[in-house]
């Protein structure tokens, strides 16, 4: 039996989820490890930033975390409870503490339900209905309660965000899922709904899990940041300390990808980017997942899967047999080693 | 550039037909595109970025209608072309890749024979084995691993990078004059769209091909364009070179949006908000658009004149009525953009 | 990998509402199919009400009048000197009073179990889908003979067998749209506080089903009123003396040569009902599908 510590909104110990594939309609049944081995831990009042691309297996991990996905082994406990351990009905009582703000904002509102049945839904499955509510939240989002008897359809998409916003702070929640709260809206109001994320996240004092596939995104809001490729956690640490020093390659990749709006230097940066596509999450390289695309990969990498231990400081931990700033990075890859990597 | 611009689109109008009667969805838009140049049209959703070139190819959807305007394409009236014309052009001169590869690719034809058909269609006299041996190459360049093999496959069996490059490799078939990418990365994850930018761009230079790229991505942008123009409901507000751009912006929008993107390459601080929401077509504001939202507003001539594009630096121009006193604007509003930034990595 | 959504905007869908709109005004058949409801409605709810109405008065010296002939008798008589048009009111109250039950009782039992087969899937899926299965493989007039044959005719037997052979078609509906909606994310919003799937079902899943409601039920109203009339036709229906459209074709048959009234007039009623329900249902097909058909620019 772990002891969580009280501080501990929520924490995943070596979580694995699996799930049973078919190819195709008659092909061999395939096992699809979506989470392997992960474990993450959130404080009261702190934002773990959640960075992976597609595949890397966030979303299950959030699913699972919300309790809408059983975990295949491993423990997820929210304010010290196991969610392996509960039944059913324990389980939806347990709900009320974790809410989600969900990625699209057209479809995680019903379109039939006015913007004052949308809000009041949580309030009314746990029994605690109070009209003036509905009023409050919508104004602890900056939207006035007039609205409240409109259709989601009149809304654009930065305002539907808001009113999920509304909606998922309405059970005062002891943590928020944000998953990918602003990919779907346009730049100019990307920075608005950022900005009532980070307000809230102050008056609120929230704990919060924001799920992003890029890192400008999780820079703004979080305390700190973990790295997910391929089912695992690769790199986690301070904000930061990730930021001036990334360690994993993978990291480095991320970083590098993401295009800088500044033009002056933009030859020197020229990404380089990791060859080849993400495998194939039914086959996964052995040893280290990333090593096939990997500009450092050697021999070791493919016998043992690198475990996440902290590197230089206690709090940021990495999961490489050769961790270490970029340095060689943008030197062209040499054949053998572009080859290898290729062939994925 | 001393050399004449290969497309020129002047005033060009575009209403949509709605029940209520027709909604003006681009009001007078102009700029060039030069040989060889990347130009990049920036804007976010409603701005009618994606429908200006849609007018320019002629695929309008059929609610879409071009009132007015002038569309020359190396010399030609595009508008005053045939359908026959259109089409012979496209794929061959004229080139356009979309953001979504999956609905623009045929799910039950090989890559290989898609590939195929339209090399076959610009060049008549190659034979099948001459067509083959192109595809194996194109797809080659385009980063496609196993190349030999992959002709083979259909389109859902390549990953979503894989698929944009394939349409890549289609849409430079056939070495086009002009390319145009409406969003050709935006549903791709960070370092895939990476992967797709640099094929694009070692296709495009060994091409020689201009390249239009229509985004809402101010990075992929500065990466990537020599020239911008920056599109806010229908219309045009500033174009420039990607330094005047980005340096010395001179539109309020445009310095809004610089100051508003997420960024990691700056110190994490306030972002800016742009107030407001963008209007949408059928609430056009009077005047100029931006008026309602904009910092540097003065009314009554914000609200009731249209400002014209005009310049205001060599190949610099904006839709703004007090485009010279945007700087100061900036550095009392939005010290953000002046602010040096970060190296991100060594 | 998400960027701002293509989102439906206001020109995308209403580019596709001018086609609709053209269609907006009534068209001429809805009017035909209403006015021909509203004809055989007041028929059904007022004649009962007129000093004419005789249904079952036997009046032999009065037999076998053609229509229009009499005051007394405007539709004519029967061959017992009945009072047809009191006879088409009843026969018509009988076969709505059986006919709407029996097309709810339909749509509760295919509705429960078809969002029960589709929300959870499994076993309840499994068997659900055989037990369809295997009504649909039986053809539904033996079905019916054999079951009233067994139990013997009566309106209430009518009514519940009526209702168990339709079910499927609303299951397969509501099956199908537990399984595209349950993984939507409003419906994982509604998970995430604590809904049961009870309150899924009936505040997301349920509601979404009302249109296609509309446009399966209307049609089904008229296939159940025609397999009643059938089945009174065989004479496994509505008993006599209680009279019914079916049973009183069959009653004219052997009149046809010369008194073909007796068989045209309650064709005319069956074809007055089914027909504007069917038409009814065609408009509420069209009506959806101008509001579905969205394309994003």
């Amino acid at each position: 039996m772990t002891v969580v510590s009280p501080d501990e909104v929520l924490r995943v110990e070596d979580l694995h989820v699996e799930f049973t594939v078919r190819q195709g309609r008659v092909g061999r049944k395939r096992v699809l490890k979506a989470v392997s081995g992960v474990d993450l831990a959130i404080h009261r009042g702190r934002t773990l930033g959640l960075v992976g691309e597609s595949g890397c297996g966030k979303t299950t991990l959030v699913r699972t975390i919300c309790g809408l996905q059983k975990a295949t082994s491993g423990h997820v406990y929210i304010d010290g409870q196991d969610l392996g351990r509960l039944s059913g009905i324990e389980l939806r009582r347990i709900r009320p503490k974790v809410q989600v703000v969900f990625q699209d904002p057209y479809s995680s509102l019903n379109p039939r339900m006015t913007v004052a049945e949308l809000i009041a839904e949580p309030l009314r499955i746990n029994g605690c209905y109070r009209p003036e509510r509905i009023d409050e939240l919508l104004e602890f989002v900056g939207m006035t309660p007039a609205v409240k008897g409109r259709l989601p359809a009149a809304f654009s998409g930065g305002q539907r965000q808001r009113i999920g916003i509304a909606r998922a702070l309405a059970l005062d929640p002891e943590i928020l899922i944000l998953d990918e709260p602003v990919s779907a809206l346009d730049v100019s109001i990307q920075a608005q709904v950022i900005t009532l994320l980070k307000r809230l996240q102050d008056e609120l004092d929230l704990t919060c899990l924001l799920i992003a596939h890029d890192l400008s995104v999780v820079r703004y809001m979080s305390h700190d940041i973990a790295v997910m490729y391929l089912g695992r956690i690769v790199e986690r640490g301070p904000r930061d300390e990730i930021f001036e020093r990334p360690l994993h390659p993978y990291t480095h990749s991320l970083m590098a990808a993401v295009p800088i709006p500044r033009p002056e230097g933009r030859e020197e940066r020229r990404r380089v980017h990791p060859r080849g596509d993400v495998p194939d999450p039914t086959a996964p390289p052995s040893g280290c997942p990333f090593r096939t695309r990997c500009p450092r990969a050697q021999a070791r990498c493919a016998l043992e899967t690198p475990p996440l231990v902290a590197q230089e400081t206690p709090r940021h931990a990495v999961a490489c047999w050769f961790p270490g700033p970029p340095g060689d990075w943008h030197q062209p890859l040499d054949e053998a080693t572009a080859a290898r990597a290729v062939e994925a | 550039m001393s050399t004449a611009p290969i497309l020129m689109v002047r005033d060009l109008v575009v209403d949509f037909e709605m029940p209520e009667g027709p909604v003006r969805v681009i009001d007078g838009v102009s700029f060039d595109v030069y040989p060889h140049e990347v130009l990049c049209i920036v804007g976010e959703s409603s701005s009618g970025k994606s429908v200006t070139m849609l007018a320019v190819m002629g695929l309008l959807p059929r609610a879409g209608r071009i009132v007015s305007g002038q569309i020359l394409f190396k010399g030609r009236d595009l508008r005053a072309a045939r359908p026959a014309e259109l089409s012979r052009m496209r794929g061959g001169e004229l080139a356009m890749i979309f953001q979504d590869p999956m609905t623009s690719l045929n799910p039950v034809i090989r890559v290989g024979k898609q590939i195929g058909e339209i090399i076959r269609q610009h060049n008549r006299r190659l034979d099948r084995r001459a067509v083959r041996a192109r595809v194996v190459q194109l797809l080659k360049q385009v980063e496609i691993p196993n190349a030999e093999a992959r002709v083979a496959a259909y389109p859902h069996e390549f990953s979503g990078g894989m698929r944009q490059r394939a349409m890549i490799a289609m849409a430079m078939a056939n070495d086009p004059d002009l390319l145009i990418a409406d969003e050709p990365t935006t549903a791709l994850d960070v370092t895939i769209q990476a992967q797709v930018l640099n094929v694009l761009r070692k296709m495009r230079e060994s091409r020689e091909s201009a390249l239009v790229l229509i985004t809402h991505d101010l990075g992929v942008v500065a990466e990537t364009a020599d020239r911008v123009v920056v599109m806010y409901c229908g219309r045009v507000m500033e174009t420039g070179s990607v330094e005047q751009i980005f340096n010395d912006p001179r539109h309020p929008y445009t310095a809004g949006l610089m100051a508003s993107v997420l960024r990691i390459d700056a110190p994490v601080g306030d972002l800016h908000m742009i107030k407001g929401q963008p209007p949408i077509a059928t609430k056009r504001p009077s005047g100029c658009p931006f008026h309602p939202r904009c910092g540097l507003a003065r009314s009554p001539r914000c609200e009731t004149e249209v400002p014209a594009l005009r310049s205001i630096g060599e190949g610099h121009l904006a839709a703004c009525h007090f485009a010279e006193e945007t700087p100061d604007w900036i550095a009392r509003e939005l010290p953000q953009i002046l602010v040096p930034h970060l190296e991100i990595l060594p | 990998m998400s960027a701002p959504l293509s989102t439906p905007s206001n020109i995308a869908v209403a580019s596709n509402r001018v086609r609709a709109a053209t269609r907006r005004r009534p068209r001429a058949s809805v009017v035909l199919a209403l006015l021909m409801l509203v004809v055989t409605g007041l028929m059904i709810v007022i004649v009962p009400f007129t000093p004419i109405y005789s249904p079952y008065g036997l009046d032999l010296a009065h037999s076998l009048m053609p229509p229009f002939t009499s005051w007394t008798h405007p539709l004519g008589t029967d061959s017992l000197g009945r009072d047809m048009l009191s006879r088409l009111a009843v026969a018509g109250r009988t076969s709505i009073l059986i006919a709407v039950p029996a097309l709810l009782i339909n749509m509760a039992v295919g509705i429960i179990l078809g969002l029960v087969a589709g929300y959870f899937g499994g076993l309840a899926n499994t068997m659900i889908m055989g037990l369809a299965d295997l009504q649909l493989s039986f053809p539904i007039i033996i079905l019916l003979v054999m079951i009233v044959a067994v139990v013997g005719p009566g309106a209430k037997t009518l009514v519940i067998v009526l209702g168990v052979t339709y079910w499927v078609r609303y299951a397969r509906l509501a099956r199908v749209m537990a399984l595209s909606l349950r993984e939507r994310e409003f419906v994982l919003a509604a998970r995430t506080f604590g809904g049961s799937s009870f309150w899924i079902l009936r505040k997301h899943i349920f509601p979404q089903l009302l249109s296609s409601l509309a446009i399966v039920g209307s049609f089904d109203l008229g296939v159940i009123i025609i397999l009643e009339a059938s089945l009174s036709y065989l004479g496994l229906g509505i008993q006599p003396p209680t009279p019914s459209w079916g049973r009183m074709i069959f009653e004219g048959q052997d009149y046809t040569s010369r008194d073909i009234w007796l068989v045209v007039l309650p064709s005319v009623a069956i074809f007055l009902v089914v027909a504007s329900a069917q038409i009814l249902s065609q408009r509420f097909t069209g009506e959806r599908e101008a509001q579905t058909s969205v394309r994003t620019v």
